[in-house]
């Protein structure tokens, strides 16, 4: 895993492997707090949980990327807008068909892009040449400084 | 690498309580997972399981859905035991209701 910053702009290539995601969700608050010291704790929450959800879900959904693939995250930090765009190969194209409470609650999965898409102010996905490409915009209000 | 993560487990009359601090994510909900099933197989006669999570920063999805699977347990089990999650900070009761884990747990 790699990190380096330009700006407010922060891009990471992360290994496709859970042990990884912990790592970057230490690096995502991490940055986030030192440019913005007095971030309200619970949009630093949701931040973290949004990236965690993401990452976990890029993963096990394409359990045949190749170890030396990476997945790219830039972090955007700009006033009043912190984002997240996560780039990964992928044979497959995400499938999202809403959120399913008796399927979460029989399989314990499906839920992890329906909470970021409520959580987040935006969250969007495509597809290009192969790879996924999700965006996750969170607007800071007054209230969360 | 592992998300820093502690759980205390104690009966006190007729109550199992489990506490959690830390973080629950993918890195680590499989550990959860495990302390709290031995804890419930290891607690006999109790009409209680309490989850103090205040001390927890967050709690992701797949950590949500052993919160079901404990209840499923327990259905699968005839037993009736009541299963409650207290003292969640605001950025995860959000998700508890989004989630819509009120219907089945007691959320205080």
């Amino acid at each position: 895993m790699n990190s380096t910053s330009s700006n407010s702009i922060f891009n990471i290539a992360v290994f496709p492997d859970k042990k990884y995601a912990a790592y970057t969700k230490i690096i995502i608050k991490e940055t986030v707090k030192n440019t913005n010291p007095l971030i309200d704790e619970v949009l630093l929450k949701n931040i973290i949980f949004c990236s965690d959800e993401l990452l976990t879900n890029i993963i096990e959904h394409n359990k045949t990327i190749s170890q030396c693939e990476t997945i790219k995250i830039k972090l955007l930090i700009e006033k009043p807008n912190i984002g997240l765009e996560f780039e990964v190969r992928d044979d497959n194209p995400v499938e999202y068909g809403g959120y399913q409470p008796e399927r979460f609650k029989r399989s314990f999965k499906g839920a992890g892009f329906y909470l970021i898409s409520e959580i987040a102010d935006e969250f969007n996905y495509y597809r290009e040449n192969g790879v996924n490409r999700f965006k996750i915009n969170f607007k800071i209000r007054q209230t969360d400084e | 690498m592992k998300t820093g993560l502690s759980i205390e487990t104690k009966i006190s009359s007729e109550i199992l309580n489990i506490i959690v601090s830390g973080e629950i994510d993918s890195s680590n909900y499989e550990i959860f997972k495990n302390e709290v099933f031995e804890a419930y197989s290891a607690s006999a006669n109790i009409k209680q399981i309490s989850f103090d999570i205040g001390g927890c920063d967050m709690i992701s999805s797949n950590g949500f859905g052993i919160f079901y699977e404990l209840i499923d347990t327990i259905e699968k089990r005839n037993s009736k035991i009541a299963v409650s999650i207290r003292n969640a900070n605001s950025a995860i009761k959000k998700i508890i209701k989004l989630l819509k884990m009120t219907d089945e747990f007691d959320v205080q």
